[in-house]
């Protein structure tokens, strides 16, 4: 059976940026009908056994969360589940997991820290890549700015979104390869009223699915 | 007390540039006092379980491209072993790193080297145990010009003065729950038969192997 794991950490008594609070109800609306997926907030002690039958890692922890849960060994999992042939999805917050420069090689990308919130105009580029075929088209959404360093090492890296922002044009949606795994990353997910939209809903559950061999 | 074994992997017999036999006899004279030294060129096949049989690889392998269909299994086999805790040094070779996943793990990529020419290696921390008892030196060696991966959180013991200043030239950097070392000098018998080299070797394998002190 096929099954799908969210890395997150939930808002209780205490606010933490980037809860998953609200993300792991459109993740799951996203990808319905393709597989379960349960949500992980106990990863400091995720192993490569717990992802051994994992068809998809989707990454969106709290920056704070994970600067206090993530060891070398959850770091050891997430490396050795991927260069075997695993998938990973990144969302917004996933950016945050590079200040183990492991995740940044892993997702291509490291970030520094975002601007202003605001509306953003994602634009599909002209890839050729599985992922944009003719449903993915252009669409507005309030999102904050987060700035994207790519990791100039990284293996068949292509950009599938990205937005103006001044005078230049920010990445908002890649994917590429590590090892045998495929890595799909975006920097929309903030919250959850970013993930409300279809035109995001299908980008995400898309990119998913190709990092997962089911597109 | 059980005697710490080493993996060295390298060029038999592909031996267009850096063949094994050049600085065999030197490593086996450095090493072999103190370690149980296994030597081979047919790694392909040894899979994340015959590496981690040994307590530190070196990787001393040049001639990538014949291996070229393994290539992909090789860089999978290696970056398991390291991020589930196992060491791995490089000394000047570095073909591993035209692989993007060991290119990333090591911090490096290669561009090119002018011809041999004589190189001062200067020592930025001498409290450091992979340059304990060193000082700076110079060596007649090849002058690796390397692309940094800016990213990688480098551990530097070993710096070489170039036309353009001071670059790192001997590091550690952490990768999951392992280590990785590269060291640009290394090309054949003279640099090995150097006092300055044969001690700071020493040290390096030493400091993997966890004997007198931990890197970072």
């Amino acid at each position: 059976m096929r099954q799908a794991i969210l890395l997150g950490d939930y808002e209780e008594h205490k606010q933490i940026p980037h809860p998953v609070n609200g993300i792991d109800v459109s993740i799951r609306e996203i990808f319905e009908s393709d597989f379960p997926v349960e949500i992980m907030e106990d990863y400091q002690h995720l192993t490569i056994e717990k992802l051994s039958g994992c068809n998809l890692l989707i990454c969106s922890p709290a920056p704070t969360r994970w600067q206090e849960k993530a060891n070398p060994s959850v770091l050891s999992a997430i490396l050795t589940y991927t260069v075997n042939g695993g998938a990973v999805l990144g969302l917004h917050s996933a950016l945050s997991m590079t200040v183990h420069p492991e995740m940044g090689y892993l997702f291509g990308a490291f970030s520094g820290s975002h601007g202003p919130a605001g509306l953003l105009d994602y634009t599909p580029t002209k890839a050729g890549h599985l992922i944009l075929d003719r449903g993915c088209a252009p669409f507005t959404q309030e999102e904050e700015m987060l700035p994207v360093a790519f990791d100039e090492f990284s293996k068949n890296r292509q950009i599938l979104y990205d937005y103006p922002y001044g005078e230049t044009r920010i990445p908002a949606a890649w994917t590429l390869e590590y090892g045998f795994g495929k890595v799909a990353c975006t920097t929309l997910g903030s919250h959850p009223a970013a993930l409300a939209n279809s035109s995001s809903r299908r980008l995400i559950r898309r990119m998913g699915l190709w990092a997962a061999d089911l597109l | 007390m059980e005697r710490k074994k080493i993996l060295i992997c390298a060029d038999m017999t592909k031996t267009d540039w850096h063949p094994l036999h050049h600085v065999k006899g030197a490593m086996e004279n450095l090493l072999a006092p103190f370690y149980d030294l296994t030597f081979t060129e047919h790694f392909e096949s040894l899979g994340v379980a015959g590496y981690q049989a040994f307590d530190l690889v070196i990787f001393r392998v040049e001639n990538y491209m014949d291996k070229e269909g393994t290539w992909p299994s090789i860089t999978n086999d290696i970056v398991t072993y390291v991020a589930e805790g196992g060491r791995i040094f490089m000394p000047h070779l570095v073909a591993a790193t035209f692989s993007d996943e060991l290119a990333q793990m090591f911090g490096f990529r290669f561009r090119m080297h002018p011809p041999m020419e004589e190189i001062r290696f200067t020592i930025p921390d001498p409290s450091h145990p992979a340059v304990r008892g060193l000082q700076n030196f110079s060596l007649f060696e090849e002058r690796m010009q390397l692309i940094y991966d800016l990213h990688t959180p480098r551990e530097v013991f070993l710096e070489m003065e170039t036309p353009a200043g001071k670059v790192p030239a001997g590091w550690f950097a952490r990768f999951g729950q392992g280590l990785t070392a590269y060291l640009v000098p290394g090309h054949d018998h003279q640099t090995y038969t150097d006092p300055s080299y044969q001690q700071l070797f020493l040290n390096i394998v030493g400091t993997m192997l966890g004997e007198g002190g931990e890197p970072l």
